[in-house]
């Protein structure tokens, strides 16, 4: 159990990535407060110390990355579409979301956070192996396809090779 | 494309924060979470709790049994019987009567609860009983305890409390005595006098001494002992004593006044 000090700093220090990785994978305002929620609740009531500040960060990613999984998996969300997710989902993603960002937003889920983190957060495979718990080679097959898909929709936008 | 897609990517991702509210009713969350949690690790407080209350209702109640059970009896008769049960802690718990004058001196008597002590004190300054004393009436005080020790000790105070009363007798009685009298529906008193007479005289009941006084039968036992030599003052007071004379048969372990005897319990 942490404090609520504790909890705040995390907050501060890892909201951003977590949103990120929830604006990658989730559609609305909703589902990305109760990932916060989730993954921050987790967080607090990790008895285990950190080993270091990556460690905290791979750890917080993996938690978000599963957080995120399993609200998509949900039985009634993959059912259904909430009436809110309708409202907001008009005005949620703002529209100056650059191609890049909209093509990676395409992605089949499984491509989505291989990218993110090798591009954004600058992980390597190997890295990325162990917080998505996938094999290095794995990782690298995915990232290479998820290349090649967003090279096939990113060349019809752009003329960038 | 790598390098113009992964600038691109960092430039729009860079752009998504978390919004402050998000994180403040996260935050929120979590601090209601870990209040929540704090207060969810109550049932072990709380388990602890109750049993400590129920600790403590045994204790209490085994405090109040261990008030409330005498250890040690005084027995005072006149004509009114009477036996005070003294608890662990030298405070009378309970007043028995064993007849209607003894009866009438408890209903009059307030002692519950007082240092054994302090509650003869009253007995003995009480109206009816000095009443009783200055007709010439005789008294017997019986301490009856297990522990040896304490018997002695009570019947130290005793003995303290009474003297100046002439026609005082304090004695010492074993619990077996007590159980005895109690059957036999006597305070231990009149029971140690009924036994004492009984040896002198055989024929001699219960019934027959129920309701004599104890001098009256004082006076019986000394009517047989009269034959018997002559006692010795002893140096008590009990010369004073109108009728009997101050006759004591020590034979059969019976004092007056001061005089002190343990009986063989």
């Amino acid at each position: 159990m942490r404090s609520e000090e504790d909890a705040n700093r995390a907050v501060d220090l890892y909201g951003d990535t977590v949103r990120r990785i929830c604006m990658i994978h989730l559609k609305n305002m909703a589902d990305t407060e109760d990932i916060f929620q989730t993954v921050f609740l987790k967080y607090v009531l990790r008895a285990a110390p950190f080993d270091n500040p990556e460690h905290e960060k791979a750890w917080i990613i993996r938690v978000t990355v599963n957080a995120c999984k399993d609200l998509l998996k949900s039985f009634f969300r993959t059912r259904t579409v909430s009436l809110e997710t309708l409202i907001e989902r008009s005005h949620e993603i703002p529209e100056d979301h650059s191609d890049v960002l909209e093509a990676v937003l395409a992605l089949p889920e499984k491509y989505k956070d291989p990218i993110y983190l090798h591009y954004y957060e600058g992980y390597t495979a190997e890295e990325i192996g162990q917080i998505l718990h996938k094999n290095t080679n794995t990782v690298y097959t995915l990232l290479t396809r998820a290349r090649q898909m967003l090279k096939t929709r990113l060349e019809g936008v752009t003329e960038d090779g | 494309m790598d390098k113009n897609f992964e600038k691109a990517l960092r430039k729009s991702l860079d752009e998504i924060r978390a919004e402050e509210k998000l994180k403040v009713r996260t935050k929120e969350y979590l601090s209601q979470q870990i209040y929540q949690n704090k207060r969810r690790s109550r049932p072990a407080l709380r388990a602890a709790a109750a049993a400590a209350a129920c600790l403590l209702t045994v204790l209490s109640a085994g405090g109040v049994w261990l008030y409330l059970t005498p250890t040690a009896y005084i027995s005072i008769d006149i004509n009114p019987s009477l036996e005070f049960g003294i608890n662990r802690f030298d405070r009378v718990v309970s007043v028995e009567s064993f007849n209607d004058d003894g009866q009438d001196l408890a209903e009059q008597l307030d002692i519950r609860y007082m240092d054994y002590s302090n509650a003869l004190e009253q007995l003995l300054s009480e109206q009816t009983v000095q009443t009783y004393l200055a007709d010439g009436a005789f008294m017997s005080v019986t301490v009856a305890c297990n522990d040896d020790e304490k018997s002695s000790q009570i019947l130290e105070n005793v003995e303290s409390c009474t003297t100046g009363q002439s026609n005082i007798s304090c004695h010492s009685a074993n619990m077996e005595e007590i159980n005895e009298a109690h059957s036999a529906g006597l305070s231990v008193g009149k029971y140690r006098a009924y036994l004492e007479l009984k040896e002198l005289d055989p024929s001699v009941t219960i019934d027959d001494l129920r309701d004599l006084s104890m001098r009256e039968i004082r006076d019986l036992i000394n009517s047989y002992d009269s034959r018997d030599t002559e006692s010795d003052d002893t140096g008590n007071s009990a010369k004073e004593n109108t009728g009997s004379d101050g006759i004591t048969n020590q034979k059969h372990h019976h004092g007056y006044g001061r005089g002190r005897h343990k009986e063989e319990n």
